[in-house]
């Protein structure tokens, strides 16, 4: 092997920092390399525990999409003419099957399906109260009902005749359980009825009052419980069959909205902008796509994510610190060797270089480290949490709040190499600054010390 | 002066070096790590106690009231009252009748849950409402009614305005009884059922209205309004119970079972029920975030102890001349502890100050931000209008120990293996 101290270093103008960098990192050289892996440590931990956060958090970003997907309609589109419901005769609109008809054929979506959306009454602890419930055609190709019969906890998934379906936490409120007949009220009839009852004076002649009532009516009808939805992952919402709906809401045959399933539905809204550019949808229809209606939610899960890594990007930081603290060292012991290389007709960019490589060595161990700490880490998770779970009687990761039984993860290659990136940046920025006071070193002062 | 600090001194002082340099970077270093440690708790903190006070503000501490929804007799209210009223940390005890009811003005109707409250202990409960009063006076009389502003607004009614309010169950009973009378096709039967059907209304006055945001959608009135409401006489629907400190509430329902307090056949409901989980996750993430942010901690004690290897390895020659001399081992120990506890103090000091000064504007921090990365008006409503803190001092004290505790831990290592240097050695090279 040539000594490359023998050759003019100016012949070797990248080759040579490099060599110097790792001959300073030799073990055999003293305290210097024990510093050094102090300082890669730190940049372990840095990336190790950022890797285990961000993983967990993107898991359960990802888990919390899903969950929103496996419920709720990917698009609903609907006439804005006349409120929410799509009317048949208004001139602009076509009919609503027609439109139907034409968004099925298109291949673009899964499924077109006419839904009813709106409140039904029903006598929960003794009182009057809505509940949400979704009118759905009980027709085969309905990706919606495929989609919400995966989250069935009993019964099976079946919308026709007087049938209804409730998630668990609505028949727990209202005392009901599978195969039980509830009594559901039109909310709109109740109100009716109310109003009616009150107008007719109450201490009037009763005969009178029972004449008047004659012409009183309230919509309700007998509907069976066929099924009972988890509610942990199917939302909040019952379903009734279509026909049902349309009548208890007073849609005179018409529906709220069509329903449209897609194939990639992150991609929702850019695909009903073309769809809406195109003509397939009317200008009078608009649309609403399952991301903007759960748009505070999905938007604060996150910032929390952003919020995560800025605060985690403070330990990086602190690594950063040890790394400088080790650059320095290592410069001030090497200060006749900068002289003698000054001397030699090194240039500053090249010592700079020596020591910059360094550091960036120690990053890359460091960043490696890391990555291999936190996939163990999180290989581990769910272990960990039971452990603790156990020892401490402390549930990290409660259920009914995360609506997940186990720790999500999801290593995302933008942030791996997001972290990564940060913290060879962060401690090459770290080893810069003292190099390049170390280089600006005068070889005659530094030779004669 | 003892020979140890004067030397721990010495090598700190600043025109010694490189070496005052290193010490400089570790005590930031430090300084990060309480910094983060005490500002990310105080807001985490903060958050919590908003959450706590804003369940606390409006929620009645605690109500008993029978399993079945049955109206309570008055002989065991007033035995339960006046058992309740010898019970430490019970602030506040009464009867109140009360329940889901509607509301009707022009028209417009609306539906929420109403207490009613006896006029002598009315005052002093509405006391924490005051607050949240937006309009009108929350001063219970008969025949008044107090709600909140969204209520208000669903039936567009101001204070003095006149309203009809009926039982919500007397609905329920109306519109069964009026399905199964329409059934009958007998003329004369079904207009005798006919006749049963009645919503009881009563006319009350509008007094004023709270902020339903802050002050929930409760409806109050006195008790005699509510008993005329909910037709149950001189009944009771349950127990309402303020206490001195809402935070102990559930040892006061514990002590309350265990001394059979509670009349067979009641419950209990805790103004915690409505956030339990929520409060218990948040105290969860508190935790959590603990650990990870001491990471940090743990990263400025690698710092520190790189410093101590260099400092003890440049002082090589003069341990060995202290060892010649007689110093015992113990002693050349503690002159390089004692360096790494300035670090630790200064940088835990320095720590603290910075986070009193990022807690104290954090709000202005925020609107920087905000501003800086071209914050949408989205983005700010998501977060409360201003960021919360709470400081709490034990935990501050806990922090400032553990950041200084980790420094010497970490110093320790490095010095005493220093200080095993066999002098003869030391001075040879």
């Amino acid at each position: 092997m040539i000594d490359p101290l023998v050759i003019p270093l100016s012949s070797f103008p990248v080759l040579a920092p490099l060599f110097l960098a790792f001959r300073y990192l030799r073990p055999t050289r003293s305290f210097i390399s024990v510093i050094t892996v102090i300082s890669m440590l730190g940049v372990m931990l840095g990336v190790g525990v950022l890797v285990t956060v961000m993983s967990v958090f993107k898991g359960w970003q990802i888990e919390f999409r899903k969950m929103l997907l496996g419920f709720e309609p990917h698009v609903v589109v609907m006439s804005l003419s006349e409120g929410n419901h799509a009317s048949p005769d208004s001139a602009a609109s076509p009919n609503w099957r027609e439109l139907r008809e034409k968004l099925s054929k298109d291949k673009k979506f899964l499924s077109a399906t006419p839904v009813a959306e709106g409140h039904v009454v029903v006598e929960k602890n003794g009182s009057l109260q809505g509940i949400p419930v979704l009118g759905l055609s009980p027709e085969g190709d309905n990706a919606l009902a495929r989609k919400l019969s995966k989250h069935m906890k009993e019964g099976i998934f079946n919308l026709k005749d007087d049938h209804i379906i409730l998630t668990d936490h609505q028949a727990r409120e209202i005392g009901a359980k599978l195969g039980d007949t509830i009594v559901v009220h039109a909310s709109a009839s109740v109100r009716q009825f109310i109003a009616e009852v009150r107008e007719i004076p109450e201490d009037g002649a009763g005969e009178l009052r029972a004449e008047k009532l004659d012409n009183v009516s309230i919509l309700s009808k007998d509907l069976k419980i066929v099924g009972i939805l988890r509610g942990d992952t199917a939302g909040t919402r019952g379903y009734v069959p279509l026909n049902i709906a349309q009548e208890f809401f007073d849609l005179d045959g018409a529906v709220t909205a069509i329903e449209l399933e897609v194939s990639d539905p992150d991609q929702a809204a850019d695909l009903m902008e073309t769809v809406y550019k195109d003509g397939t949808l009317p200008s009078n229809w608009g649309w609403r796509t399952w991301d903007q209606e759960h748009a505070d939610i999905l938007q604060s899960v996150e910032n929390q994510r952003v919020m995560m890594y800025f605060l985690l990007l403070f330990i990086m930081i602190v690594a950063a610190i040890c790394v400088m603290n080790t650059t320095i060292t290592v410069t001030v012991k090497k200060r006749r060797e900068i002289g003698i290389l000054t001397a030699l007709g090194t240039r500053a960019w090249q010592i700079i270089a020596i020591f910059v490589t360094q550091a960036g060595f120690v990053a890359v161990l460091g960043v490696i480290g890391g990555i291999l700490g936190g996939f163990a880490v999180l290989s581990v998770r769910n272990t960990f949490r039971q452990w603790v779970a156990s020892t401490f009687q402390l549930d990290l990761f409660p259920q009914d709040i995360y609506f997940l039984s186990e720790i999500p993860a999801h290593t995302d290659w933008a942030d791996l190499s997001l972290i990564c990136s940060t913290a060879v940046c962060l401690c090459l920025l770290a080893a810069i600054i003292p190099s390049f006071f170390a280089a600006r070193v005068d070889p005659a002062v530094a030779l004669r010390d | 002066m003892s020979a140890v600090s004067f030397l721990a001194r010495r090598y700190l002082r600043a025109k010694r070096s490189f070496v005052s340099v290193i010490t400089v970077i570790s005590i930031l270093g430090v300084a990060v790590g309480v910094l983060m440690m005490v500002v990310v708790n105080a807001v985490m903190q903060g958050f919590e106690r908003d959450f706590r006070q804003a369940l606390i503000g409006y929620q009645p501490h605690l109500i008993l009231k029978p399993s079945d929804g049955k109206p309570a007799e008055p002989l065991v209210v007033e035995t339960t009252l006046a058992k309740l009223r010898l019970q430490p940390g019970i602030h506040q005890a009464m009867g109140y009748a009360g329940g889901m009811f509607f509301l009707e003005h022009k028209g417009n109707q609306s539906a929420t849950e109403l207490y009613g409250l006896p006029q002598d202990s009315a005052a002093n409960y509405m006391v924490k409402m005051e607050k949240h009063r937006l309009e009108g006076t929350i001063e219970l009389s008969d025949g008044g009614i107090v709600m909140g502003d969204y209520t208000a607004a669903e039936i567009g009614g101001r204070p003095g305005d006149r309203l009809v309010v009926y039982a919500s169950s007397n609905v329920t009973t109306a519109v069964n009884r009026f399905r199964e009378a329409s059934d009958i096709s007998d003329d004369k039967k079904r207009h005798e059922a006919y006749n049963g059907i009645k919503l009881n209304p009563i006319e009350a006055t509008l007094l004023g209205y709270t902020r339903s945001e802050s002050a929930g959608h409760y409806a109050y009135t006195t008790l005699g309004t509510a008993r005329q409401i909910f037709g149950i006489g001189e009944k009771f629907t349950g127990i309402m119970t303020e206490t001195t400190n809402p935070n102990d509430i559930k040892a006061i329902k514990k002590r309350l079972e265990e001394q059979h307090i509670i009349p067979s056949g009641w419950n209990a409901v805790l103004w915690t029920d409505s956030g339990d989980a929520r409060l218990a996750a948040m105290s969860n993430e508190r935790f959590v975030m603990f650990f990870i942010i001491g990471i940090i901690g743990l990263v400025a004690a690698f710092a520190v102890m790189n410093t101590t290897i260099t400092v003890t390895t440049q002082k090589r020659r003069e341990i060995g001349v202290l060892a010649a001399l007689g110093a015992r081992q113990a002693q050349i120990v503690q002159i390089f502890v004692s360096q790494a506890a300035v670090v630790g103090v200064v940088g835990t000091l320095s720590g603290l100050g910075l986070s009193a000064l990022v807690l104290h504007y954090r709000n202005d921090i925020r609107g920087f931000i905000a501003e800086f990365s071209g914050g949408s008006a989205s983005e700010t409503d998501l977060f409360l209008s201003t960021i919360p803190a709470q400081i709490d001092p034990a935990f501050i004290a806990f922090t400032a120990v553990g950041s200084i505790l980790l420094c010497l831990v970490a110093a320790l290592p490095p010095a005493w293996l220093a200080s095993r240097v066999d002098p003869a050695v030391a001075l040879r090279d």
